[in-house]
């Protein structure tokens, strides 16, 4: 298992490490252009996915090192992408064109925070694939970092739907802008969660066999 | 509620218990929501009688002498002489109290839109005997058109008011405009289209502008400024209504403190000043305006984030100005003043009285000289009727130079014979609202306001025969005050005295009887509610109850896991509950419930991507579920049953389509109307074949019937279109045919179908029983009601009908399939609905707690039809243009029967019918178990899950009743809440008695033989 090799230090510091990419990115990089997410959301997302990207690949890709790497990451990362889209649709974003770009680029971060470090953890392994996301039965601490955050950010994005039908008149009810916060907000807590359960205790990251 | 079975064993009785218990309930939600709906939904019935002229000789108000007076004005007097000639009415919707008042008379700083219309203050502070602001106190629902309504027919116009109209909102009951229409006079309109929607054929001359679009702040206001300053200078009409809505429109898109709301005050100022500088070059005597009484008022106020529909004060208290254009010779003692002007000095400062809207209708129709509407519950007010200088020369116009107090004694002499019509007109109308109506006045306290009017009565008769001639005596002996002896000023004084004695008397009078009116027409009766509220409450134990015995009962569950999709369910049912509390939420239930479908079907993905299975109807589903969304709010193709408003723009829009455009659309319909039809069709005459028949007739029956009825309503569709289009002329009768034979006979072929399974199936039973599986028999009874009742649904929906009936189909055929996975079946086989007739071996077992999830899918995919075909839970949002396909007509039971179908018909009544698919596709995975030909075990499942789908719906109606009640001081209640509340019982009501009416069907299906579990 490549958890013993890599020890919880460099998932701590990938964790840490991705936290603040998504911080910086969705907050403080487009501060600096004096974008802000409610007021030009494609931009900041634009700025957040390439500052996510970047920490993503690069910190998985340190602790992939073991690992047959395929080049089919970014092949997933578009499937992705486009399943992220979809869903967003099945689950009543706005289908009008004016929305599109807002929509795409959300999926675009969705995706990049649930499929991109699986993609680049687990390959094309199906099994896998249906072992952390269909059963929620991650194996070792790698496997954890990627499943817990993913969830988070997924559920986060949930929750943050709710306030958009409000009648607050707020510009941060505006379609993707609650979402995304919502969405870094549970994956934020996520990654507190993997943290937390890889330093109490290492039994922990070992998932109940039912 | 014993009703459903304590023992462990269930005997023969079944079904005849789960008939109780679904009676049971539907008679304790009855009850609640009857008692509910007692306390809180206030109804008056409209009558329709009406004042006429010649009424007033009924009245004790006219002795012999005056009576002879009336005629003698050569009929033109009809009850009270008309003390202004024309009346120009400008009502500035949603205008708050404090937008005319001066800022003074409010607490704290002025804030930004005070004192913004400064022309009304200064009016009023020049003329103060012939001008005036007054605080105009609306009564609920401070809505635009009940508000309209109260102010011409001087009612309280509550949420519901049984009419004889339906669907119109045109106004049936005796009013100002009616009034003023038979005496001859003519009205001119301008401004709010809402206005055209009460008063569709009454004005002489209108101009309507679209209300609708609420974030247009300028249209209706530059139509009106346009078009009052010509009609200013003519002199055919005798009432101008001129209705501004820019305020209310900025106040609900920018609210009150928004700039653009000073803005708009300014420009009013700017209109304002220009007309009254118009009607003050004309009032000199002889002029067009001479007799004119300008009135500048809002219909209600609103909020500071301008909302309004409550009874709060902001929203009922909004101004009203009146300024007569001669002015009158006296002013008005300040004992007749209302509250806080009766006690200050008039002198100090402007004191603004109050002035009820109830009270506008009777004055201006004293004022103009016109018959009090028959309705009216309103008085005569002393103040405004006072203003007009026609009022205090109604009786000796001879005398110019009286002292003031003999001015005052004739004006008060005057306005006691107005009062005495008034009353009369007040107590007429009680008495026979009492006798006609459907609920009365309380009869003690109709009787105690009726002997006020008695006892005034007699004390206004006394005096009046003991020395008629005392008060002209008085006018023509005395010139004035300074020659008058004592003795005959102490007379003049009695005589003021006796007359305010008796004016009193008539105003006490009329106060009850509208605090009579308010009681019964504006009051909740909280008592009633909490009733009601518990009542339901208590039904929803009983159903819980009812549940929790019925899952107990088949088996012993030795293996009850905690199912994952069980719990998700309840948490489901818990945020659409809870998300009813909300205003914004009860808007958005359709999104609300796609929401809650879709993370449905997310977890459906996931177990079956766990299973491996079914992967690509969770998908499906997913994708209907998104697709069943935006067809409810994407127009495919105009349609008129769906947009009823707009049928008049529809019937241009051909017109001005080049026939290539034309082809396309009628190439668009094509697609969106006869694939998903011929699909349909093909789907069900598949089914039908594949389906075990086991009567011949039935199925040739379906097999032509369905298809025939789906060919007669596309033949209807397209021939209206091709009628509505210029281009192509299609002969009458053809046409005739198409638009009222095809629909009937679409409605007939559906009750064909639906009449012949249930005779056919009840004869068949018997002999059959044995051989057919009763699982096999009611899904076969449930498809051929199904498809015989498409046609007439889908006919009602409108050209939406066709996609989205697929869609749903499909969509329903996938949860059909996806709940059977709730309980872990690994090899789902991929098969149809009707598994249970192949004998599929599965391993796996039924998780009662499975059933339960299923049916709030269930319900979900429910209500998610009732707004994706074009629902909404108001008033308006029904389409009442259904109700008249195939008809012209109109008979209140069969045009009710259609509306209801088509409100209820898709999102209510087929899912009761439907829904023992659910437990016939999930028992298919327990064959090892229990086998479906057992009849026992069918029908306790089919029972179980009808109990759930009701416990269901109760608690979503008891929340919403609850939210009702809760919310009923909101400023919403009546625009959001109240039509909620209508449309949630009244679908719980549906719902149980189709539940009943199924219970009945299914289980007469069953085979006569003994069943035992």
């Amino acid at each position: 298992m490549e958890d013993e090799k890599l020890g919880r230090a460099g998932i701590v510091a990938t964790q840490v490490l991705c936290g603040a990419a998504v911080v910086a990115g969705l907050k403080t990089v487009p501060a600096l252009w004096n974008l802000h997410l409610i007021t030009q959301p494609v931009q900041t997302l634009q700025i957040a996915l390439v500052l996510l990207c970047f920490f993503c690949c690069f910190f998985f890709f340190l602790l992939s090192l073991f690992k047959k790497c395929g080049l089919s990451e970014g092949l997933v990362m578009s499937a992705g992408t486009v399943v992220a889209a979809l869903v967003a649709l099945a689950f009543g974003a706005p289908t009008s064109f004016e929305f599109a770009a807002r929509t795409w680029h959300w999926a675009c971060l969705m995706s990049s925070l649930t499929v991109l470090p699986a993609a680049i953890m687990l390959g094309a392994s199906w099994t896998d694939w249906q072992r952390v996301f269909a059963f929620t039965k991650p194996h070792g601490g790698v496997e954890l970092a990627i499943c817990i955050p993913a969830h988070g950010a997924a559920l986060g994005a949930w929750v943050g739907a709710w306030p958009m039908p409000l009648d607050w008149e707020r510009p941060w009810q505006e379609w993707p802008v609650c979402c995304t916060y919502g969405a870094g907000g549970g994956y934020l807590l996520g990654l507190v969660v993997t943290v937390i359960l890889c330093f109490v205790n290492v039994r922990n990251v070992r998932p109940k066999q039912d | 509620m014993g009703g459903s079975g304590s023992s462990g064993v269930v005997s023969v009785g079944v079904g005849a218990r789960v008939l109780s218990l679904f009676f049971y309930l539907l008679c304790l939600h009855s009850v609640g929501i009857f008692l509910f709906t007692r306390g809180f939904l206030l109804t008056r019935t409209e009558l329709p009688l009406f004042s006429s002229c010649s009424d007033v000789f009924d009245s004790p108000c006219l002795s012999a002498d005056r009576g002879a007076q009336g005629m003698d004005d050569k009929g033109r007097k009809c009850w009270t002489k008309s003390a202004i000639q024309r009346a120009i009415i400008i009502i500035i919707d949603a205008l708050r109290f404090d937008f005319v008042a001066h800022s003074s008379n409010f607490p704290g700083e002025p804030q930004a839109w005070m004192d913004k219309l400064p022309v009304l203050q200064r009016l009023a502070r020049e003329n103060r005997n012939s001008a005036r602001i007054f605080k105009f106190v609306a009564d609920p629902p401070t809505t635009t058109l009940q508000r309209l309504k109260g102010l011409t027919t001087g009612g309280l116009p509550t949420f519901v008011d049984i009419g004889h109209s339906f669907g119109a909102p045109a106004i049936v009951e005796d009013n100002l405009i009616l009034q003023l229409v038979r005496r001859g006079k003519k009205v001119r309109m301008m401004g709010d289209d809402t206005w055209m929607q009460l008063f569709p054929s009454h004005f002489s001359e209108a101009h309507p502008f679209p209300s609708f679009n609420v974030k247009d702040l300028h249209t209706v206001d530059d139509g009106v400024i346009r078009e009052i300053y010509p009609a200013l200078l003519q002199s055919d009409w005798s009432l101008l209504i001129a209705h501004f809505l820019g305020v209310d429109h900025v106040g609900h898109i920018f609210g009150v403190e928004s700039p653009l709301m000073v803005e708009k005050l300014e420009q009013y100022n700017r209109v304002i000043e220009e007309v009254v500088a118009v009607l003050e070059k004309e009032s000199g005597p002889g002029g067009l305006h001479e007799g004119t009484m300008l009135l500048v008022m809002g219909d209600h106020g609103q909020t500071l984030h301008g909302d309004h529909g409550g009874g709060t004060s902001e929203e009922v208290e909004t101004a009203l100005f009146a300024m007569a254009m001669q002015n009158p010779p006296g002013s008005l003692p300040s004992n007749f003043r209302a509250f806080p002007c009766n006690m200050a000095q008039e002198e100090q400062k402007p004191c603004i009285s109050t002035l009820p809207q109830l009270d506008f209708s009777a004055t201006m129709a004293a004022l103009l000289g016109v018959a009090i509407p028959f309705g009216s519950v309103g008085r005569v007010n002393p103040e405004l009727y006072a203003l007009a200088a026609g009022t205090w020369l109604s009786i000796n116009t001879s005398h110019a130079d009286e002292g003031h107090d003999s001015h005052t004694v004739d004006w008060l002499s005057a306005y006691k014979d107005v009062l005495c019509i008034n009353s009369w007109q007040v107590k007429r109308y009680l008495e026979a609202y009492s006798t006609s109506s459907i609920g009365g006045f309380p009869a003690a306290d109709l009787a105690h306001v009726q002997s006020l009017y008695a006892t005034v009565q007699s004390l206004a008769s006394k005096p009046l025969r003991q020395d008629p001639s005392q008060l002209t005596y008085l006018d023509h002996q005395f010139d004035t005050l300074a020659e008058l002896d004592a003795k005959k000023r102490e007379e003049l004084v009695s005589k003021v005295t006796g007359l305010t004695k008796v004016v009193y008397g008539y105003l006490n009078y009329l106060d009850s009887a509208a605090d009579l009116a308010r009681a019964q027409w504006t009051q909740f009766g909280d008592g009633w509610m909490v009733l009601g509220l518990s009542v339901l409450v208590a039904s929803i134990v009983v159903h819980a109850v009812a549940l929790s015995r019925a899952m107990v009962l088949p088996m012993d569950w030795k293996c009850r896991r905690p199912n994952v999709k069980f719990y998700f369910a309840l948490l489901f049912v818990g945020i659409h509950a809870g998300s009813l509390l909300s205003n914004s939420y009860i808007i958005g239930e359709g999104q609300v419930v796609c929401f809650l479908l879709a993370s449905s079907g997310i977890l459906y993905l996931r177990t079956s991507l766990q299973g491996g299975s079914n992967v690509p109807k969770a998908i499906l589903f997913l994708i209907l579920n998104g697709g069943m969304t935006s067809i409810g709010l994407v127009e495919i193709f105009k349609d008129p049953a769906t947009s009823g408003q707009h049928t008049l723009r529809n019937n241009h829009f051909p017109a001005s389509y080049s026939p290539t455009m034309l082809i396309s659309l009628s190439a668009t319909a094509f697609a969106t109307t006869m694939l998903p039809l011929s699909s349909l069709a093909w789907l069900i005459i598949r089914r039908a074949r594949k389906v075990y028949m086991y009567s011949h007739s039935l199925w040739w029956a379906v097999t032509f019937g369905v298809p025939l009825a789906y060919f007669l309503l596309a033949l209807h569709w397209f021939t209206m279109d091709l009628a509505a289009s210029v281009v192509i002329v299609i002969p009458q009768m053809f046409k005739e045919f198409a638009r009222l034979v095809c629909p009937r006979l679409v409605y007939s072929i559906s009750l064909g179908l639906v009449g012949l399974t249930a005779s056919l199936i009840s004869t068949n039973s018997t002999k059959r029983g044995v051989s057919v599986p009763f699982g096999g028999l009611l899904v076969e009874a449930i498809l051929i009601v199904f498809s015989g009742l498409s046609g007439t649904i889908i006919l009602l929906l409108g050209r939406k009908g066709p996609t989205i009936a697929l869609l749903a189909v499909l969509e329903v055929w996938c949860l059909l399939d996806l709940q059977g996975l709730g309980s872990l079946g690994p090899k789902c086989p991929d098969m149809d609905k009707v598994a249970s007739e192949r004998k599929l071996e599965v391993n796996g077992e039924v998780h009662s707690e499975s059933h339960f999830a299923a049916t709030v899918d269930w319900n979900l995919v429910a209500v998610q039809l009732f707004f994706c075909t074009g629902h909404r839970c108001t008033f308006d949002g029904l389409h009442y243009t259904a109700a008249f396909i195939g008809f012209d007509d109109f008979y209140f039971y069969r045009q009710g029967a259609l509306l209801a179908a088509d409100t209820f018909g898709a999102s209510h009544i087929l899912p009761v019918i439907g829904l023992p698919l659910l437990i016939t596709g999930a028992a298919g995975m327990s064959q090892k178990m229990y086998s479906m030909s057992d009849t026992g075990y069918v029908s306790l499942e089919i029972a179980k899950a009808y109990i759930s789908y009701g416990l269901v719906r109760a608690i979503l109606a008891t929340v919403t009743t609850a939210c009702v009640a809760l919310q009923r001081r909101h400023l919403m209640v009546w625009g959001l809440f109240a039509p909620k509340y209508v449309f949630d019982a009244l679908g719980l009501l549906v719902i149980d008695i189709f539940v009943v009416i199924a219970v009945v069907f299914y289980f007469s299906l069953r085979p006569r033989t003994r069943e035992k579990i």
